[in-house]
């Protein structure tokens, strides 16, 4: 070692301020986000369904996601400025406060929480074809946002179950929407939430004087009953966060659960977020999902279309980026507004 | 055989210690120059992820330049130690950095073509 150095002195001493330039841009992020395409993933490698195993699914069915750098370096930042598909923004008001590791752990929350919502209409949509399968399901309320002035913010992780509060007069509040209405006359109520490993914890926590608020967020989500569904299924922990594979998910589930392959050998991708209801929900990045999927050489895509009078609707937004970079929208760009839209769509091909 | 004989030439030529504090310090010297390339080839990941492929079979072209480096600068620190020595090192570690290298090679494409596939979803 000593003798390398003594070697290399005078080249180790001319390399030092290039090496803490080159450290710096590296290592200093700065305040943007950086979109880019990402690659496509098989619903299959995600979600296995333990039944009809025999079955021959000829095509793919496959999510697509993008590449989001939330806070980039200086170089990732000059990256996304020399790369013909990338985009950059400010970061989002709503992650101003977290942290990078923050802000997966949301998105992959969404992500879980977009399997069981997929799960849900698949196997609510097969079940009118096959009785055999059961489907059922609870309401949690789960902590989906934290404001920095959040009482033990360290303690309260995303995901972790809502339990109840005891409100005023003593009532137990259990219902989210009834939070406003008990917790009137003082400012400090006691919680109670069940984290990821079912353990069950209570914090007193104040309203926020300037906001008049807890500083907790809670959404409900519906949560699969794994102990009643059938078939049963299981869910490999996924790289890829958000819920914009929601629509693509329900539609592989959907496949697995029928005896005909909707797929016909194609190879389908596609995005949307999946609601309750079995209608679609508009997703992001859609100029980096479509260049993705062109690149993946994908046969169809499904893109939310809700409203076409709208100027950011997803599909009026994927015809402009087809335009833009030279690619044949015509029966590759498939909008759809429901889950339903998509089985026709899929099941019309059949026809033709 | 041959290679078991070079080697233990070398453990003639050197001490242990000798030969081992040339190669922690060749090894840090080839990291202070590889560790900027590395995050600089992961950040291009997270922007051209679509171009995963060619990215991946950069940074294992890169590896292969880490494993010359380090190899260079054992034998640079070993040589700069002591002139007058009967080892062949410059062969010596030439082949070794070869096979190094074949195995960073089938790694690199075990993990292109296998592992990430399977980890990525």
């Amino acid at each position: 070692m000593k003798v390398l150095t003594e070697y290399y002195k005078k080249f180790l001493l001319v390399l030092i301020i290039p090496y803490l330039f080159i450290s710096f841009i590296l290592f200093v992020r700065i305040p943007f986000a950086v979109y880019s395409p990402g690659g496509i993933s098989e619903v299959e490698d995600l979600i296995e369904i333990n039944y009809n195993q025999d079955k021959v699914i000829t095509g793919s069915i496959s999510t697509t996601y993008i590449m989001a750098v939330q806070r980039p370096t200086y170089f990732q930042f000059i990256l996304g400025t020399l790369s013909p598909y990338a985009s950059i923004s400010n970061l989002s008001t709503t992650y101003e406060t977290y942290t990078n590791q923050e802000i997966a752990q949301i998105s992959y929350l969404d992500k879980e929480t977009s399997v069981d919502a997929s799960i849900i209409i698949a196997y609510t949509y097969a079940k009118k074809i096959n009785p055999d399968i059961e489907i059922n399901y609870v309401v949690k309320s789960l902590v989906y946002g934290k404001a920095e002035y959040l009482d033990h913010y360290d303690e309260i992780n995303f995901g972790d179950e809502f339990i109840k509060l005891i409100g005023d007069g003593g009532y137990v509040v259990t219902d989210i929407s009834e939070i406003s209405d008990y917790t009137k006359d003082s400012t400090s109520y006691d919680f109670t939430f069940k984290n990821e490993d079912g353990e069950i914890y209570t914090f007193t926590l104040s309203k926020d004087s300037e906001y008049d608020k807890f500083g907790v967020t809670l959404k409900e989500y519906a949560i699969v009953d794994n102990s009643t569904i059938y078939p049963t299924y299981t869910e490999r922990q996924s790289n890829i966060g958000g819920p914009s594979g929601g629509l693509l998910q329900t539609l592989a589930i959907y496949n697995h659960l029928i005896d005909e392959d909707l797929t016909h050998g194609l190879k389908i991708a596609g995005t949307g977020t999946i609601r309750y209801d079995g209608s679609v929900g508009y997703i992001g990045g859609v100029e980096q999902k479509i260049i993705t999927a062109y690149v993946n050489k994908v046969d169809l895509f499904f893109i939310p279309s809700l409203d076409p009078t709208y100027t950011y609707d997803n599909y009026q937004v994927a015809l402009k980026v087809c335009e833009k970079y030279g690619i044949d929208s015509d029966g590759w760009l498939i909008p759809v507004s429901s889950f339903a839209d998509a089985v026709a769509y899929l099941e019309g091909l059949d026809e033709s | 055989m041959m290679k078991n004989d070079t080697w233990k030439l070398l453990a003639k030529d050197f001490t242990i210690k000798d030969i081992l504090d040339s190669f922690i310090g060749a090894f840090i010297f080839a990291s202070l120059i590889y560790a900027p390339i590395a995050i600089i080839l992961v950040e291009l990941i997270t922007v051209f992820m679509y171009l995963l492929t060619l990215l991946v079979i950069i940074i294992i072209i890169s590896l292969f330049v880490y494993v010359f480096c380090i190899y260079y600068f054992w034998y640079k620190s070993l040589i700069l130690k002591k002139q007058n020595i009967n080892t062949d090192i410059k062969k010596l570690f030439t082949k070794t950095a070869i096979i190094t290298n074949i195995v960073v090679l089938v790694l690199g494409l075990v993990f292109l073509f296998v592992m990430i596939p399977i980890l990525w979803v």
